[in-house]
């Protein structure tokens, strides 16, 4: 038996108004599309990257660095999938 | 001047009881928003003739995202031009709203935060943020969620807020 797959990987928050309730919701939609569990780590805290309540607790602000560790069979596409998210700002134009 | 990073605010304070209910009924969403806009008009934390404003900037924002968060709990919240401090309103359904929650399940509990459109001396942004994460701490307790589909009134949910701000 092999372990599961793992994946990591960094953003770095860039859009003027951080992670607020929007981009949460749009991260955990994307992640629930996948099988993999995920962790998002910033600042020293750390959140199911499938709950938007726990994302909302990490306040990320602007500038902020999010840590994602996954596991699972599609470890690498859910870490690349959420990272892309976060650099292009949540598509958020403010 | 103190910096509001160094102080630590009580959120739980600015919750009245008129304006926390344990009778929502609304059988869609959209029926919710306005019992939501509603309550917070009778509790006279709003104008009257701002409940179709609200309940119009309510709909407008689930439009862009559903504010179902999951575990039951939506947190409708929206800037509104005609408040000038952040307005607070809390909701239990017992019987539950379809919302598309991200987990597909119906909402139960509800936080409502109406908040001005811009930054003054009676709004600073950042404490909006806390706010936030505040309710978000909060919504996370499964035994806060089951207190507050228990409590009987409006003044048990204030007290239940009071008490888990305390924890």
């Amino acid at each position: 038996m092999t372990d599961p797959e793992k994946a990591q990987g960094s953003a770095i928050v860039v859009n003027s108004r951080g992670m607020h309730a929007r981009p949460c919701h749009a991260l955990v939609r994307i992640a629930l599309g996948f099988q993999g569990d995920v962790v998002v780590a910033c600042a020293g805290r750390r959140a199911n990257a499938k709950s938007i309540l726990d994302l909302m607790t990490l306040s990320a602000g602007h500038g902020s660095r999010l840590e994602f560790q996954a596991s699972g069979p599609d470890a690498p596409a859910l870490v690349r999938s959420l990272v892309g998210l976060v650099e292009s700002g949540f598509q958020e134009t403010d | 001047m103190l910096s509001p990073e160094r102080t630590r605010i009580d959120f739980s304070q600015q919750y009245k009881p008129a304006a926390c209910s344990v009778s929502l009924s609304a059988g869609t969403k959209e029926e919710c928003l306005r019992e939501l806009a509603q309550l917070l008009v009778d509790a006279e934390q709003l104008p009257k003739r701002q409940v179709a404003p609200l309940q119009a900037a309510f709909l407008e924002r689930e439009r862009v995202a559903s504010t179902g968060v999951g575990a039951g709990v939506a947190i409708p919240h929206v800037k509104l031009g005609a408040v000038k401090e952040t307005v607070l309103g809390f909701g239990v359904h017992k019987k539950g709203v379809e919302w598309s929650a991200v987990d597909g399940e119906p909402a139960h509990i509800f936080f409502v935060v109406v908040r001005p459109a811009a930054a003054s001396g009676l709004h600073d942004p950042r404490r909006h943020l806390e706010l936030m994460q505040w309710i978000a701490h909060l919504a996370r307790v499964q035994d806060f969620r089951r207190f507050a589909l228990a409590a009987q009134s409006g003044k048990e949910l204030v007290e239940l807020l009071r008490e888990m701000a305390q924890a």
